[in-house]
């Protein structure tokens, strides 16, 4: 009889634990469950960022002033270079019209 | 008998002058012919050297054009020279008036040699000229490239460029045209050599036509850089 009790006890632990163990594996369920949760939570606001990032540029080129960095001094130096190449080929051709043949016509 | 008297005097007062005009025209002074010829000769010699000194600075003749009128300007330099010379030591009126007339009709410096000269000289201010709006033509590209790497719409820009790049070649063609009139003068023709001045100034009147609008074109050019390359808000 006793050993009936001993072995009743054992089985009485034994389904103990296995209730625990049972309980224990709904608690790791409902982690995963959670987990899960919160990965898909990550992913949603994953997306939402990525999507407010894909209007970023948009607002950006609409009003911020933007500066190209180019010298034009020397394109004001050459201008000036060729106005006095142009004064220069100006000259040359009064010259040639101050020419006159004229004093290769003689009569003495 | 006064009519007869009146006539004898009348044919004096007439004949006297006409004689003393032929008293005048033997008595030529050799020594003004001489001056004469002298100034002349320096006149031509310094004025060749002149052009001489400008040929020399030229940066865009060829040297065989070069070496041609030169060798002609040179060449008559030395002959003029030989001639005052001769010049100074004759004596003889009629040899003397013939020496100073071939200073004229023997070199036509005037007509041949110094306008081909000149010419010559403003071919290559005009190229001087050229080289500098092909310079300022590739530096406007260059900005223009860099504005449009930065998002700008520089169409314009290039428009003019393109139309700055005709007429530039315009004028090379006038030049290219000019060179040649002006190199082929040559004192064996001289009526030729002065059609060939004016074909040469011609085209240089229109490389100069060209030079000009290509100049305004890129002066626009340049002003539109500048517009484009200020902030935009």
């Amino acid at each position: 009889m006793d050993s009936l009790l001993t072995y009743a006890d054992q089985s009485l632990n034994d389904v103990e634990a296995a209730i625990k163990n049972l309980d224990d594996i709904d608690e790791s369920l409902d982690n995963e469950k959670t987990l899960a949760m919160t990965i898909d939570n990550l992913i949603k606001e994953s997306d939402a960022s990525s999507s407010d990032a894909k209007t970023t540029p948009q607002d950006d080129a609409a009003p911020a002033p933007k500066t190209v960095n180019i010298n034009t001094s020397d394109l004001d130096a050459l201008l000036g270079e060729i106005d006095t190449a142009e004064s220069a080929a100006n000259n040359s051709i009064s010259d040639l019209d101050s020419i006159d043949e004229n004093e290769d016509k003689v009569s003495i | 008998m006064k009519k007869l008297i009146l006539s004898a005097i009348a044919c004096v007062l007439l004949v006297l002058p006409i004689t003393a005009l032929g008293a005048k025209t033997t008595a030529i002074d050799p020594g003004k012919l001489q001056n004469l010829g002298t100034t002349m000769i320096d006149k031509r010699t310094a004025a060749i050297q002149k052009y001489d000194g400008l040929l020399n600075q030229t940066k865009y003749i060829s040297d065989a054009t070069l070496s041609k009128v030169q060798g002609e300007l040179s060449r008559v330099k030395g002959e003029l020279e030989t001639l005052k010379t001769k010049i100074l030591g004759e004596t003889d009126i009629d040899a003397l008036k013939a020496d100073v007339k071939s200073i004229a009709t023997n070199y036509r410096v005037y007509q041949v040699f110094l306008p081909q000269s000149a010419g010559i000289i403003s071919v290559d201010r005009m190229k001087t000229y050229e080289v500098k709006l092909t310079e300022l033509k590739s530096k406007i590209s260059i900005k223009a490239d860099e504005l449009e790497q930065a998002g700008k719409d520089v169409s314009a820009i290039r428009n003019l460029i393109s139309t700055a790049e005709g007429n530039i070649s315009a004028g090379n063609g006038y030049i290219t045209t000019s060179e040649s009139k002006f190199a082929s003068m040559a004192i064996t023709d001289p009526e030729g050599a002065r059609t060939l001045k004016l074909d040469g100034r011609t085209a240089l009147i229109s490389a100069k036509q060209s030079f000009s609008e290509a100049r305004k074109n890129m002066r626009d050019a340049v002003q539109e850089i500048k517009k484009l390359a200020q902030p935009s808000i």
